[in-house]
């Protein structure tokens, strides 16, 4: 007996009971569920993918470790008061010396360092380091340590990690915001001026210029590592950099595990006719 | 002899829309095979509390209880058991049925008739995505409730495998019972002739009714709508619905002096929606989700020509010789779809009263009740004594997946059981008193014409 | 084959690390003895950071206050549900209300025929008065 082929299609009175699945789908089902417990074949396990992973992550940290030189910096000038003149002339060389050297990849640079408007952020900052000197004469100290302590943390969950162009200003703002209120606690207007500059070109310019450079990374890093034993002692050196081996060993492991076994299979590179999650969402209108 | 059934949801009349019309009409339906149905909601604003009789004997229990956002009630586990239970034994109902998966009222009318050991069907209309966090939300919500359920029914092929998906139920406890619409109030008013002289002098009116929300398509209406006046001349527009985005609507007709091709009708009631429909010639469904879509079958019927998107369940609804589809949701694709439409109806191939009468074949109230019926004897004939057992539903919640979340649900069942052994305590149930039901025709007649004598 | 950024994944897997390393955190904040050293880790060490900290038993405060709360929200929904939503038995919004269909029909025949016992299309109340004579009269 030839029964008819069931079809998708609401309005017929079919022979089939009302359970009745589809089986084309329940195969679609099938095939994606092996897929996705099929772990050792997964993509995500390559050499390849872990390689991208690490560096985003270093990337991150270098981000962080970046900011954490801010603090470095402000401590340098506040509480060992020392001259930072002679410290900013060295970094404003390097980098300087770092722009003539890329001068051939015109396109990078051209957009982040028209020397036109290099000078103008100069003579603004210039201008502005005696108000920001005397921003905060009347809050306490322990005001103005708690406001930078929460801004840092706004900034850095305020850092995208989206490889194209950053659309949104909320991180640079974040960055100025949280220089401008420690800058406030120096005492002279030359100290708020090279400590803008310093943390500015540190933050801002210097990530723009050497994308991932390990070089950079060591150095920071020693740096960091330096001033921490020098001011604290090696207990806490010891457990910073505990930490941060288990960050950039411990974490880019993890997170291909959750790749590995629990990312949901639908890429953008399945047609919308073969995806299986994703073919139920809200579609986006295409206003052409 | 029927059966005594309990529908529960957070949306009834009231408010107006799908899910309020398919509870409404089912039970009817359902009262006219026999069984007793009532409709347990909570209270809406201002004054609607308390029980109330509708046409046909449907009592509806109107409970008070606090709304929190668009007449969905406070969601917690176990806040509605005291009076659910009450209202569940006073009633002698041995089906619970519920409707909706954003609703509080049906997820734990589920759980606390599975407690007292009623058979339990739940109905969903909506589609869900997996990405976001709502999504995730609910999924997790509904895969509890639903793992003692007996039936589930969907209203279209994909929302079924949504449902597939979203909850890992077995798909043979999942029935398709489509929605239906009542095809008498949905008659098309002109004649084919009257039609047909009306394209040659005039022209086409395109209808479309919608919540004016941004996933129901608003933003295409209002990129497509200039394009196809500057296209046709004689192309005119009636819009009904309201929403966050009639302003766009407002400022389209104001930015492109549009005020004689497009009409805004703004909210309209149900009553009027067969009016609205058959002003026009054509309907435009520019949704960006839809499950099933009874507003097409709804203009259908009325004799409209339909030009839609192909989302969700919309390409098993109807018949293709009633439908233009667009391709994708974009504004180019729909633009073409129209210009098709209009040139059908230009060349007069279009015949909207013969449309009506395959739809009145398609759509009935009376034979989706019969397909509902048919779900609850098969729950009676394939149930297995130990179903609702307290422990095997333990062992059932015991089988889902994730660690956090199969103990939460362990968790909330037992808190269930020891909350009904409590009321059982404080109100037991042999002194709740039975509610009489609705008696038959014959025993009123009866009753006057013994009187008369 | 595999997608070029990942930058949802990240931000995903961010607030997933995040509230895996505060518990973590907050187990140890919570019982960490503060008059013993552990391993190499010097008593003085773990009080100096314990000072920084809030006081512990703020934890055992704030378990309380969540787990009372869940409580508070039962009853207080309840209650709430019961005496200040619910009417009194002799209010009028009982039976009727301003968005009721109400159907008044003098004729008992019609009325039974087309309201009592027929599934209108429109929704329509049934008045209580009618409603009562068929559910209670016997006679």
């Amino acid at each position: 007996m030839g029964k008819v082929e069931w079809k998708r299609l609401l309005w017929l009175q079919q022979d089939y009971p009302d359970n009745y699945t589809d089986q084309k789908f329940l195969e679609k089902v099938k095939d994606y569920e092996n897929k996705k417990l099929d772990y050792a074949n997964s993509p995500y396990l390559s050499v390849e993918n872990y390689r991208v992973v690490r560096s985003d992550f270093l990337n991150f940290f270098q981000t962080v470790l970046n900011t954490s030189i801010i603090y470095i910096i402000f401590a340098y000038i506040y509480i060992y008061d020392k001259d930072p003149t002679v410290v900013t002339v060295l970094v404003t060389s390097v980098i300087a010396s770092i722009v003539l050297f890329k001068e051939h990849d015109k396109d990078q640079l051209s957009s982040l360092l028209n020397l036109k408007s290099v000078i103008i952020i100069i003579f603004s900052m210039l201008t502005l380091s005696p108000i920001l000197k005397s921003l905060s004469k009347t809050t306490a100290s322990d005001s103005v340590w708690t406001l930078s302590f929460w801004l840092t943390l706004w900034y850095i969950s305020s850092i995208s990690s989206s490889k194209e162009i950053k659309t949104s200003n909320v991180s640079t703002n974040l960055l100025v915001a949280v220089v401008s209120i420690l800058s406030s606690r120096l005492s002279t207007s030359t100290h708020v001026f090279c400590f803008l500059f310093l943390c500015i070109q540190i933050n801002v310019v210097l990530p723009n210029l050497l994308i991932s450079s390990t070089v950079l990374f060591m150095l920071s890093n020693s740096f960091a590592y330096m001033f921490i034993t020098h001011a604290l002692g090696w207990m806490y050196t010891f457990c910073i950099t505990l930490t941060t081996l288990l960050y950039i060993w411990l974490l880019p492991k993890w997170f291909i595990y959750w790749q590995v076994h629990y990312r949901m299979l639908d890429d953008a590179n399945t047609s919308s006719k073969e995806a299986l999650l994703t073919s139920w969402d809200a579609k986006k209108p295409i206003l052409d | 002899m029927g059966y005594n059934i309990a529908m529960i949801s957070d949306f009834f009349y009231p408010q107006l829309g799908g899910v309020e019309f398919h509870m409404y009409h089912l039970a009817q339906e359902l009262i006219k095979l026999g069984n007793s149905v009532i409709i347990v909601v909570h209270a809406y604003s201002p004054d609607r509390v308390g029980v109330r009789y509708l046409s046909n004997g449907l009592k509806v229990y109107y409970v008070p209880y606090f709304v929190l956002h668009r007449e969905t009630t406070f969601p917690n586990v176990f806040g509605t058991f005291p009076w659910v239970r009450n209202i569940l034994i006073r009633e002698q109902i041995d089906i619970v049925h519920t409707h909706g998966s954003a609703s509080t009222f049906s997820l734990e009318g589920l759980l606390c008739g599975n407690t007292l050991g009623l058979k339990t069907v739940f109905t969903d209309h909506s589609l869900y995505g997996f990405g976001n966090i709502t999504s995730i939300w609910v999924n997790k919500l509904l895969t509890f409730s639903l793992t003692n359920t007996d039936k589930v029914i969907c209203v279209s092929n994909t929302c079924k495998e949504n449902m597939i998906m979203r909850t890992k139920v077995d798909p043979s406890k999942m029935y398709v019972i489509p929605n239906a619409v009542v095809s008498a109030d949905f008659k098309p008013t002109e004649s084919a002739q009257d039609k047909e002289i009306r394209h040659e002098r005039e022209g086409c009116k395109i209808v479309t009714i919608n919540r004016l929300f941004a996933n129901k398509g608003a933003d295409l209406l209002t990129h497509i709508i200039p394009i196809i006046c500057s296209l046709h001349s004689d192309v005119e527009f009636i819009i009904a619905g309201d929403g966050p985005k009639y302003v766009d609507f407002q400022q389209m007709i104001e930015k492109n002096r549009l005020e004689d091709k497009v009409t805004l009708l703004g909210p309209v009631p149900h009553e009027k929606v067969r009016d609205v429909m058959c002003q026009g010639d054509i309907y435009l469904h520019a949704s960006l989700t839809e499950a099933f879509g009874t507003v097409l079958v709804e203009a259908a019927s009325c004799g409209l020509l339909i030009v839609t998107t192909t989302v969700g369940g919309i390409p098993e609804v109807l018949p293709s010789h009633m439908m233009v589809y667009a391709d994708d949701t974009s504004v180019t694709k729909l633009v073409e779809s129209l210009n098709k439409a209009i040139k059908i109806l230009k060349e007069n191939k279009y015949n909207g009263s013969k449309v009506h009468e395959e739809i009145e074949g398609m759509y009935d109230w009376s034979l989706i009740a019969r397909r509902t019926m048919n779900v609850y004897t098969g729950i009676f004939e394939n149930a297995k004594p130990d179903d609702k057992n307290w422990l095997t539903m333990i062992k059932k919640f015991n089988e889902r997946d994730g660690i956090w979340a199969k103990h939460l649900y362990m968790l909330c069942g037992i808190v269930e059981y020891l909350l009904f052994l409590l009321f059982e305590i404080l109100y037991p149930s042999k002194n709740i008193e039975l509610a009489p039901k609705w008696p038959s025709k014959e025993v009123v007649s009866n009753r006057i014409s013994h009187s008369k004598y | 084959m595999i997608q070029g950024s990942f930058s949802n994944e990240y931000y995903w897997f961010s607030r997933h690390f995040i509230t895996c390393s505060a518990t973590i955190f907050i187990i140890i904040w919570t019982f960490i003895p503060e008059d013993i050293d552990i391993l190499f880790i010097k008593k003085d060490f773990i009080r100096s950071i314990l000072d920084i900290l809030p006081d512990r038993r703020w934890v055992i405060y704030f378990q309380c206050f969540v787990l009372m709360g869940m409580l508070w929200c039962y009853t207080a929904l309840m209650m709430y549900n019961e005496d200040v939503l619910t009417p009194n038995l002799d209010d009028l919004s009982t039976i009727t209300d301003s968005r009721a269909n109400v159907v008044i029909v003098s004729d008992k025949e019609k009325f039974l025929n087309e309201y009592a016992y027929n599934a209108t299309s429109g929704v329509f109340d049934l008045p209580i008065t009618d409603v009562c004579k068929i559910l209670y009269s016997d006679d």
